[in-house]
């Protein structure tokens, strides 16, 4: 016997000849595979609790690893928009009151304060209108849009949320404040009080 | 993951008060007499008891707690500052105050150098109280000029009556640049534990004036 004779035969009686070449498909799963993205909708619509590989990602999912998780589901583009949106207007609400800090020149007088003050009120209403508008033509959902300012009240651990959201509810859904500052809390509940105080449309007296 | 809302402590209240989460006071010693207990071992007559009041702070008076909440609502406020930040806008007023050997707050945050156009905030005026008290300590290590990313004049935008000299910047994680005052170029800049950069840069002015 040659020796590639003796080769072939000894891996016969190995039994790795009888190994196909590809792997055996894996067994069908007997439980459903999570739909990961309707459980990113879920939270953001019920802050339901969801499994994200072996982590339980509760009501508290971080905001920045929520949009970054929605904008990976093409499906559910209309809250990754809405969180974009919203958290934009973080820009112009900084700017509302003007500058803080050592910013002013010697030179600069009562009338630049109050310009830069005024300009800042204006871009926010702007912004404000802005996105009634986009609402109206149908470029942001506004179920969507509403969920957002729930969710970021509930995100109470960071104010800066908190305050976008109830800014914003304020401003634009004055009728639906009480449901988003209930989910605020901690340190977000007085950034939300805050906002109630300074947005929400002033009711006359009654008489 | 963050912690349900019914674990948490009671927030920027418990801060100003100095409490732990568990709500108990964090002064550690109580600032009121102790009781009568009727010690029979006690003579009738005792002498003339010891004068035990601490002598009165001078900074701890109404107009500059009014004045330094002011600031810090004004400045910050409860809306979007962590505890941390308005310490340390609070301590930028102080050092000044420490720097002009100064006990009154209007002396050092007039001439537009501080926005104080807001009713101060009751618990921002007890977070004052504490900062001219010394209760509340520097928390930037001599910090006297800081600015907000976040509100300065971005690119392209009016610039009027403000000081842009240091040019722009960019903020790591933020997509607009952000002009900055011309101090920041040449002030030290002190990191302060708890205070984002998109919210308050804080600066010392060489030297020990102002």
């Amino acid at each position: 016997m040659s020796m590639r004779s003796l080769i072939i035969a000894s891996i016969a009686m190995s039994g790795l000849a009888a190994i196909p070449s590809q792997a055996a498909p894996p067994a069908v799963p007997t439980l459903p595979v999570p739909n990961h993205c309707d459980q990113l909708e879920a939270l953001v619509v019920k802050h339901q609790s969801f499994i994200d590989g072996k982590v339980v990602r509760d009501d508290f999912y971080p905001v920045p690893d929520l949009v970054k998780a929605l904008k990976a589901c093409p499906a559910k583009d209309k809250y990754a928009k809405a969180f974009d949106t919203v958290l934009a207007f973080e820009d112009v609400q900084a700017q509302e009151d003007g500058p803080h800090g050592q910013v002013w020149l010697p030179t600069a007088t009562g009338k630049d304060i109050d310009k830069a003050k005024t300009e800042g009120h204006d871009q926010a209403a702007k912004a404000v209108d802005g996105y009634a508008a986009q609402i109206k033509r149908g470029d942001l959902d506004e179920t969507a849009f509403k969920a957002v300012l729930h969710y970021m009240a509930w995100q109470s651990d960071d104010p800066e949320y908190a305050s976008l959201g109830c800014e914003l509810a304020a401003r634009m859904y004055p009728e639906d404040f009480d449901s988003v500052s209930t989910l605020s809390h901690g340190l977000g509940e007085e950034a939300c009080d805050d906002a109630g105080k300074e947005f929400m449309p002033k009711t006359p007296p009654k008489h | 993951m963050s912690t349900p809302p019914d674990q948490l402590p009671s927030g920027l209240g418990a801060y100003l008060l100095g409490m732990p989460s568990g709500g108990q006071p964090g002064l550690g010693v109580s600032l009121a007499p102790p009781a009568d207990d009727g010690d029979p071992l006690v003579p009738a007559t005792r002498a003339a008891p010891l004068d035990t009041t601490p002598p009165a702070n001078p900074r701890l008076t109404d107009d500059n707690v009014q004045a330094l909440g002011k600031v810090l609502t004004a400045e910050c406020g409860p809306k979007l500052c962590t505890p941390q930040e308005l310490q340390a806008v609070g301590s930028t007023v102080i050092n000044r105050m420490n720097r002009k050997g100064t006990d009154s707050v209007a002396d050092v945050i007039g001439h537009h150098q501080y926005a104080i156009a807001k009713q101060a905030d009751p618990g921002l005026a007890f977070m004052a109280s504490r900062l001219l008290c010394g209760q509340l300590g520097d928390n930037t290590g001599g910090a006297t000029h800081f600015y907000s990313p976040r509100s300065m004049p971005m690119n392209g935008q009016d610039t009027t009556g403000k000081d842009v000299g240091g040019g722009l910047e960019q903020i790591a994680g933020h997509t607009s640049q952000n002009y900055r005052p011309g101090w920041a170029k040449t002030y030290p800049q002190k990191q302060v534990d708890g205070v984002r950069d998109w919210f308050f840069k804080l600066y010392t002015e060489p030297g020990n004036h102002l």
